[in-house]
């Protein structure tokens, strides 16, 4: 690593929602980092810019806050303005959450978010079902947190290249053109053995790491006919990749179980699978890639937003 | 009613080859409902730690761990705090070990409270002979850091035989002493950092059993793979000369013996030896 000083400034706010709206908890955090071989030197010092950048950031994204009708919602406001290399990156993310579920929204899709949250909040789960016993659709782009953990964290963790189907196509590609340390960023190949570019942290005090910042899956000429009895994935609340066994663990929060022209909501369920079980699962895809309402990543106890955009999926566990 | 909390810090922290030492002050405001807080970047910081204990522990560590283990993850933290809430005033010093290491497809998870980081050698030692996978024996002994591992677990499960307790010591995060509590509700403060808003829990917890005395020639489970999920837990253990991993659902403490050592788990657990049913 080399010698590099980074600034950030994080504002984080949390809201609840409703005929009015009420902020509960406010956060200011900012400080300054310097790199200097393996030693990090940080204090909490302010950058002026910054402060300014995340205010005015974090007042827009006050005023987009929509008043749902159910009670429950709340959102947590987080926009953070870094400093690397010259470069100036804001990021304003809201996490929405309703019952038992969440969403990672941006302004831009605010509103629609949380419509949809609000949607699929709706309905309770009422059946249990096994998803091996069904093909599962992968809706909302959510197919993409399946890649985020079955081909993203292996190519972070360095690991070999399996065989995909040769009409898929996952890239890491990094909204911002330097990282936290300053160095350009680039696309990589998640599929064809490539690691992702950017160092990340989650605070100006924690150490910069590989990690995915933005992970877009794309098909070419991979259609499929809608199986009549299948699972369709709406939300996913978490994922998990083990390096040590190369499984993957994907915690789906939403999910319907359709037959014919029926759709009964299934009880959250846990789909455990090898990465290489993963790839042979992958049967078909459509359309182009949808942005999915978020992923907050973890890692060495730094929490840091992906963007996350697949296409329409198909896939069969045996 | 408002109250207003100040803090300073300086930590020193290797971190997986990195050492990092950071120093910050901060505020948070209590009021009603709303909890806010922000740096205090005017306040004078506390003086840069010296890294000297975080390396000796980072040392002895790596010393230890050797062909066919490999350290995956190994986190010293060194830190001192002054606090300020009202008129009280007071201040700490925190030492934190957190450790993975790997044998083929497995990984042992150690955390300590302390740098001494007593104990790593022997797990270690133990894991470095692994045998393998075996069926869970009907009984064993956990050692402390396991049964330090179990304990947040045991909140709102009421298992039969054992109850949990606050130790008295220390002060909590509105520096109010820690007392001796036997049960809920809890009336202390845990606020493990100023940006976090300050909960009422049981600080030091300990769990007590009517019979203290363990049972000798069980095997014992040393150290943990992962957190416990409720009451299973996948465990390192030894039984004479074997070294085995097991996976248990703990069915009934059987006994605990006085707590021998704090470990870093929840806010914080005093831990002794256990013997459990599974």
């Amino acid at each position: 690593m080399t010698g590099a000083t980074f600034a950030m400034v994080t504002r984080d706010e949390l809201w609840l929602l409703g005929a009015e709206r009420l902020l509960r908890e406010q956060r200011l955090s900012h400080g300054t980092s310097t790199l200097r071989g393996t030693e990090i030197a940080a204090i909490d010092a302010p950058d002026d810019r910054l402060l300014a950048e995340s205010e005015r950031e974090i007042e827009a994204v006050r005023a987009l806050l929509p008043c749902p009708p159910n009670p429950g919602v709340a959102a947590r406001v987080v926009v953070s303005a870094r400093r690397a290399g010259g470069e100036i990156m804001t990021e304003p993310l809201i996490a929405l959450s309703y019952r038992s579920l969440a969403m990672v929204s941006t302004p831009g899709t605010l509103t629609a978010d949380c419509q949809r949250l609000l949607r699929i909040g709706a309905t309770n789960g009422e059946i249990d079902g096994d998803y091996r016993a069904f093909p599962i659709v992968w809706r909302h782009g959510s197919g993409a947190v399946l890649l985020h953990e079955a081909a993203g964290h292996p190519a972070e963790h360095g690991h070999a290249p399996i065989d995909w189907p040769p009409w898929l196509a996952v890239h890491d590609e990094p909204p911002f053109p330097v990282d936290d340390t300053a160095r350009r960023t680039a696309v990589a190949d998640l599929l064809g053995g490539g690691r992702p570019s950017a160092m990340r942290r989650a605070s100006f005090a924690d150490v910069p790491l590989t990690r995915l910042s933005n992970v877009v899956a794309r098909q070419s000429s991979a259609p499929f006919e809608l199986p009549r009895r299948r699972i369709e994935v709406l939300l996913v609340d978490a994922g998990r990749y083990e390096p040590l066994t190369e499984t993957i663990s994907l915690y789906v929060s939403a999910a319907d179980l359709v037959e014919g022209e029926t759709s009964r909501r299934l009880r959250p369920f846990v789909i455990e699978e090898s990465r290489q079980a993963v790839a042979r699962a992958l049967q078909g895809a459509g359309g182009a890639p949808e942005r999915y309402p978020g992923v907050i990543c973890s890692a060495e106890g730094q929490e840091v937003a992906v963007g996350s955009h697949a296409p329409l999926l198909l896939t069969r566990f045996r | 009613m408002i109250e207003v909390y100040r803090k300073r810090g300086s930590i020193v922290r290797y971190e997986n080859g990195v050492l990092v030492r950071v120093r910050e002050a901060g505020r948070a405001v209590e009021e009603g409902a709303f909890f806010r807080c922000t740096p205090a970047p005017g306040t004078a910081p506390l003086p840069e730690k010296d890294a000297g204990d975080v390396l000796d522990a980072v040392r002895r560590i790596e010393s230890v761990v050797s062909a066919p283990l490999r350290i995956e993850r190994l986190i010293v933290t060194d830190g001192s705090a002054e606090h300020e809430l009202g008129e009280r005033r007071w201040s700490d010093k925190t030492g934190r070990i957190h450790l993975s290491i790997v044998h083929r497809a497995w990984r042992v998870l150690i955390d300590e409270g302390s740098l001494e980081g007593g104990g790593i050698e022997s797990i270690a030692g133990a894991f470095a002979r692994l045998e393998g996978e075996r069926e869970a024996p009907p009984r064993l002994r956990l050692a402390p850091r396991v049964t330090a591992a179990l304990t947040p677990s045991l909140f709102g499960v009421d298992p039969p035989n054992v109850r949990l307790e606050q130790v008295a010591g220390g002060v909590d995060g509105k520096g109010e002493p820690i007392g001796a509590v036997a049960a809920p509700p809890w009336p202390n403060w845990y606020r493990p950092s100023y940006r976090v808003r300050p909960q009422r829990t049981a600080l030091n917890v300990a769990v007590r059993c009517s019979v203290s005395v363990i049972e000798e020639g069980l095997p014992q489970a040393i150290a943990v793979l992962e957190p416990p999920r409720g009451l299973d837990m996948r465990l390192l253990c030894v039984d004479g000369g074997h070294v085995f991993i097991t996976t248990v659902r703990v069915v009934r403490i059987e006994a605990v013996a006085e707590p021998s050592a704090w470990y870093p788990f929840a806010a914080g657990v005093w831990a002794g030896e256990a013997e459990v049913v599974s």
